[in-house]
């Protein structure tokens, strides 16, 4: 507060600026307010920012990132040399695109028939049941992954087994991947995308079912022609912040669960767990500052995009 | 915390469809259940293998209930109690203080960018959402903190780095600029400044939307165990789930080197008492809380 | 950075301080942190030298520290601090560490953890040519000189070599139990597939997988120097004067590897898939398995037991044995270019490896209170009455990371001479005609990482016998050459015939 009044005796440019007066106190105001927040991410998003140039430098540990040799593309040169930035790329996205539209499709519908019963009792409970998987981790969702899908025992090759199936190596065979990883991820994030969406029916006018129903509208009816329509602003919010952040892959998941199995790389390696395993596994600091700097640029220029497409819809959803 | 009131609307919602139980009601119980056993399950599991016997569980594998109970994969872990109990404490004050001031220096950000009038807006907003994408790497941050810093081992920098999130930053402004502009134009015309206004308008109105970030980041801040591998040597200052990761890593290191003959190491069972102590106390608060959490979301979600 | 920079951190630092200070009168620093230890003892201004190694901190870990400096101090008047980082997270943290410039003086590195090929090229260990002689002769003259060219690299020495089997005796270690049950003596067995009438008849007999392991494929075992731990793809045949490096994938051996690892696992002899070691280890508890492969050196027997609670009969199947580079060099101790004291870092190293006491004290813990004598004469220790394993408070569990481990004391009467029987290996054992030779991973590390991501993907597969050599080679053969696996095997090459040149 003291700061504020400093400033506001100093100069006239600030004026100038702002505007009247009254608007420049309350800009700085807002300023002041914002300051914290600010200086923080400065601290711990803009200035570790300097390592951006790894990205360019054959880094050394002895010389640090400023005393590391130039070495302009060559990073991104080798990484789109071989096919890998190729797979990467096209799993991240992939992946992403399968959640999205998978754990919409499956919130949604949870969400209308949570609505149905949303007077019963058991409908709370169903609420918290929902949540329950957030509490479990990616590390021991694994072992119950592995439990059910181990060649060695596993409690879905015994299933097979018993229905005269031949046993497959769940781990050795890349296609399976990505339903498994589907519906691990639908598992964990449905909770949450429901139980948005069912705040979006309860917003709905009830006078619109009401009429529906003097009408003789059924229950797929009232679903289909008002539920679905009332909530598209909201799914296309929603889809369009999933698009934004589709070239970033949830680590956890794509790490853990295939246990770090090269022979599943086709299908589940993706830009988050590449990066992870040259900085850790092979050391090589460069190569993952380079795919880490790629997935910015690319993920930038994704947000804009979806950030341009939701301000033409509701300027108040876009995000800056 | 505190109650919020339901939106009359909401409850209108209810009263107008009440009617009695039929079969497709009860179809969709049968699903809806289905749903939740698949959520259940997995977290009986957890509690079940943590009480079961490691040879027992090698030759019958998981099952729902113990198989040959015994405690002995917590005797093992809490080997060190007090190791555990100051890891807990570790947490819940790191847990407390950021998701407290992180809360309030992210509200305070977020309002000023909810705002039509505040010249920076723009700007400000990009600052915070270019965050979101471009990140330095790990080590100029490593370097950042304990070099520039200075806050090698010690707690704050368990707390510093995670205040300010732009994700939660760019959902509250959202939620922000929701709130009614009549309200907070009456108040200016009486007079009220704009630190008044925040506290006593826009934080009071945005209560659910403020207990969801705050859930938020009390998960973040409990399970988060990276900032401790990257800045945390001293074992006193290790918070909970870095504990947990560095036994369940030691365990398989130590038992693929044996030298001494000690008793064979509860792994399976061990791993999974490991995550019940991680996450009971995390889902205790959560069946406490989830009233307002999930109304939380409930209204927040009305308005992205 | 310059001088601006810091002066606006420092403005954003106090702006910081000040913030939390305002906001949260509970987050006050709980500890201001202990200033770097690699300093001048205030006191008595005698060096302090810190010895980072991966083990987990035990709860006597002062006590252990001040009985070493008790005799370390007077000796050569230096004061040792010691840093024990949990094994689980100590190539993580170490590798920050580096990475950042952080300052050390003693550091534990290997091929396998905190990679010591991956130091040296980063330039932040330091040359311990002129240190080794001057500072711990008697460490300098405990090894041949031959044996210190395996830490050499680009001509400097960077670490000091653990003492410890330098050969790799690939062999078995099967239930003895079993071995009687089915009347099979491992006497006549002198190959893989000498094992297969024995686990027919276990796999039949008991209906359990009989073998714990993934593949056969074990370089020195079919004649070969890996060269580098770190590139699996490339080897030479160790008694090949000419130097010619090769491709492994196609080679005869590697072929015939693949084609019995194949057989076994058809026959169902080999887990379906590649166990985490925690849950195999539960299962061979269990009995779910019979045999196991191993550097069978001497005294694995007791060390099974420790790991699967069987008796165990081991048999070495590695004829002649191997001594190479990457076996030497399986576990350092380093001396980091940022020490203050490289001298005094010296002179610990030397009493580490030298001085039985000091070796045993930092391995073991405090005579009488650690542990006690079981037969003196023969260096036989034990735990003291009522301590075991796991109850005892100073059991750090890794004597091969601390220095030379011939200095070790017996755990068991059984192991009696087996530090003697493991010299002999090390002695008898067959030179490999590039012993002393490191690969300088600097020109081609980029082709390293991806003909490492190939080899996973596509080669281990078939060395892991689940697809047939006949089928998959000729693609991954393909894959490897497109990754640049003939750009490695010519820049190894001439590095191979450069060392050649400057030995004569």
């Amino acid at each position: 507060m003291t700061m504020q009044k400093n400033v506001t005796s100093s100069n006239g440019l600030l004026t100038k600026f702002f505007g009247s007066r009254r608007d420049m106190q309350t800009n700085l105001t807002l300023l002041s307010m914002a300051l914290p927040g600010i200086v923080l991410l400065f601290i711990f998003a803009y200035l570790p920012m300097v390592g951006l140039l790894i990205a360019f430098k054959d880094y050394r540990f002895a010389d640090g990132i400023l005393g590391s040799a130039w070495v302009g593309f060559a990073n991104f040169r080798f990484l789109f040399g071989t096919d890998t930035a190729w797979r990467i790329t096209r799993n991240t996205l992939l992946m992403n695109c399968l959640f999205i539209v998978v754990n919409t499709a499956a919130s949604l519908t949870i969400a209308v028939l949570l609505n149905e019963v949303f007077k019963s009792r058991m409908t709370k409970y169903y609420q918290t049941l929902l949540f329950f998987p957030y509490f479990i981790s990616w590390v021991i969702a694994s072992y119950f992954v592995f439990a059910l899908l181990s060649a060695q025992g596993g409690i879905l090759n015994q299933w097979l087994d018993a229905l005269g199936v031949p046993p497959t190596a769940w781990y050795r065979s890349p296609q399976y991947w990505p339903a498994i990883l589907t519906l691990a991820n639908l598992w964990n994030g449905v909770g949450f995308g429901s139980i948005v969406y069912l705040a979006g029916i309860l917003g709905i006018d009830p006078m619109l079912f009401e009429a529906a129903k003097m009408d003789g509208a059924s229950k797929w009816q009232q679903v289909r022609y008002i539920t679905m329509p009332m909530l598209l602003p909201l799914v296309i919010i929603l889809t369009l912040l999933a698009i934004g952040r589709i070239f970033n892959a949830d680590f956890g998941l794509f790490y853990f669960l295939p246990r770090d199995t090269p022979m599943l790389y086709p299908t589940t390696d993706v830009i988050d767990t590449f990066v992870y395993r040259s900085l850790v596994q092979l050391g090589d600091i460069s190569m993952a500052a380079a795919a880490g700097f790629y997935q910015s640029v690319v993920g930038f220029a994704m947000v804009v995009t979806a950030n341009w497409i939701v301000r033409r819809i509701n300027a108040d959803y876009s995000l800056y | 915390m505190t109650t919020v009131a339901q939106p009359a609307r909401v409850q209108g919602a209810v009263q107008a469809r009440r009617k009695p139980i039929s079969w497709s009601n009860l179809a969709v119980h049968l699903v809806l259940i289905g749903i939740g056993l698949a959520c259940l399950i997995p977290m009986l599991l957890v509690v079940a293998v943590s009480f079961s016997d490691e040879q027992a569980l090698v030759v019958e594998g998981y099952r729902l209930y113990p198989v040959g109970f015994t405690t002995h994969a917590y005797t093992y872990i809490l080997k060190n109690p007090q190791q555990i109990l100051g890891a807990y404490g570790v947490t819940a004050l790191v847990t407390a203080v950021g998701t407290l001031v992180g809360l309030f220096i992210c509200a305070l950000l977020a309002y000023p960018l909810s705002r039509q009038d505040f010249k920076l807006r723009g700007v400000l907003s990009f600052y915070v959402f270019f965050t979101l994408l471009f990140h330095g790497g790990m080590v100029p941050f490593y370097i950042l903190v304990t070099q520039y810093l200075g806050l090698k081992d010690n707690i704050l920098a368990l707390i510093a780095p995670y205040l300010v999130t732009a994700w939660y930053v760019l959902i509250l402004r959202t939620s922000f600029a929701q709130l009614p502009t009549e309200l907070l134009d009456a108040a200016r015309i009486d007079g009220a400044g704009e630190w008044r206004i925040f506290f006593r308008i826009v934080l009071p109105l945005s209560k659910p939307v403020l207990a969801t970030i705050g859930l938020f980041y009390v998960l973040r801040y409990w399970n988060d165990w990276f900032l401790a591998l990257l800045f945390i040597d001293t074992p006193s200052l290790y918070p909970l789930q870095y504990l947990l990761q560095v036994l369940m890593r030691n365990m398989s290191v130590l038992a693929s080197n044996p030298q001494t003959m000690g008793e064979p190491i509860p792994t399976q069972s061990a791993r999974m008492a490991m995550a019940v102590l991680a996450f009971g106390p995390a889902l205790f608060v959560f069946l406490m809380l989830q009233k307002y959490f999930v109304r939380g979301i409930t209204i927040g979600g009305l308005k992205g | 950075m310059s001088k601006r920079t810091s002066s606006l951190l420092l403005t954003s630092l106090l702006l910081l301080s000040l913030l939390l200070a305002a906001c949260a009168p509970a987050a006050g620093p709980v500890d201001a942190g202990e200033q770097s230890s690699l300093s001048q003892d205030a006191d008595d201004n005698i060096p302090v030298v810190t010895y980072t190694y991966a083990r987990v901190p035990q709860p006597d870990q002062q006590m252990v520290e001040d009985a070493l400096n008790d005799i370390i101090i007077p000796e050569i008047g230096v004061k040792l601090k010691l840093e024990p980082i949990d094994p689980g997270v100590y190539n993580d943290k170490m590798q920050l560490r580096l990475a950042s410039g952080e300052a050390c003086d003693i550091i534990f590195t290997a091929p396998w953890i905190n990679s010591y090929a991956n130091n040296v090229a980063n330039g932040v260990l330091y040359s311990l040519d002129e240190l080794l002689p001057q500072y711990a002769p008697g460490l300098w003259n405990s090894m041949p000189e031959t044996t210190w060219e395996a830490a050499r690299v680009q001509g400097h020495i960077y670490g000091v070599i653990n003492q410890q089997i330098f050969p790799k005796p690939w062999g078995v270690h099967v239930r003895t139990d079993l071995l009687q049950k089915y009347n099979f003596s491992l006497d006549d067995v002198a190959q893989w597939e000498d094992m297969e009438p024995f686990l027919a008849a276990v796999a039949e007999g008991e209906g359990i997988t009989p073998v714990l392991g993934d593949n056969l494929w074990r370089s020195q075992y079919w004649g070969y120097d890996p060269l580098d731990d770190g590139i699996a793809a490339i080897g030479m045949a160790a008694a090949d004067t000419t130097l010619t490096v090769v491709n492994f994938l196609e080679t005869d051996e590697f072929k015939k590897a693949a084609e019995i690892t194949k057989r076994w696992y058809d026959n169902g002899w080999l887990p379906l898939e590649t166990l985490p070691r925690d849950e195999s280890q539960a299962m061979f508890r269990a009995g779910q398995f019979a045999m196991g492969y191993h550097v069978e050196k001497p005294g694995n027997d007791v060390e099974s037991k420790n790991a699967y609670g069987w008796d165990f009969t081991i048999k070495n199947l590695t004829d002649p044995l191997i001594i190479d580079t990457a076996g030497t060099t399986a576990t350092l101790n380093a001396i980091c270019a940022s020490s203050p004291h490289p001298e005094a870092a010296m002179q610990i190293l030397e009493l580490f490896n030298t001085n039985a006491q000091v070796y045993n004290t930092l391995a073991r813990g405090v005579e009488g209170v650690h542990w006690v004598w079981e037969d003196e004469a023969n260096k036989v220790m034990r735990f003291p009455d009522g301590v075991t394993a796991d109850t005892s408070t100073y059991n750090p569990n890794g004597d091969w990371m601390f220095g030379n481990q011939f200095n070790a004391y017996y755990r068991d009467p059984a192991q009696v001479g087996a530090w003697e029987a493991t010299k002999l290996m090390n002695d008898t054992a067959f030179p490999s005609e590039a012993l002393g030779f490191v690969v300088d991973r600097t020109p081609i590390e980029t082709e390293v990482a991806q003909v490492t991501a190939v080899w996973k993907e596509q080669v281990e597969p078939i060395m892991n016998g689940w697809v047939a050599w006949d089928d998959a080679a000729p693609d991954a053969m393909a894959k490897l050459e497109e990754a640049g696996i003939n750009r490695i095997i010519d820049e190894v090459e001439s590095q191979l015939q450069a060392w050649k040149a400057s030995k004569e």
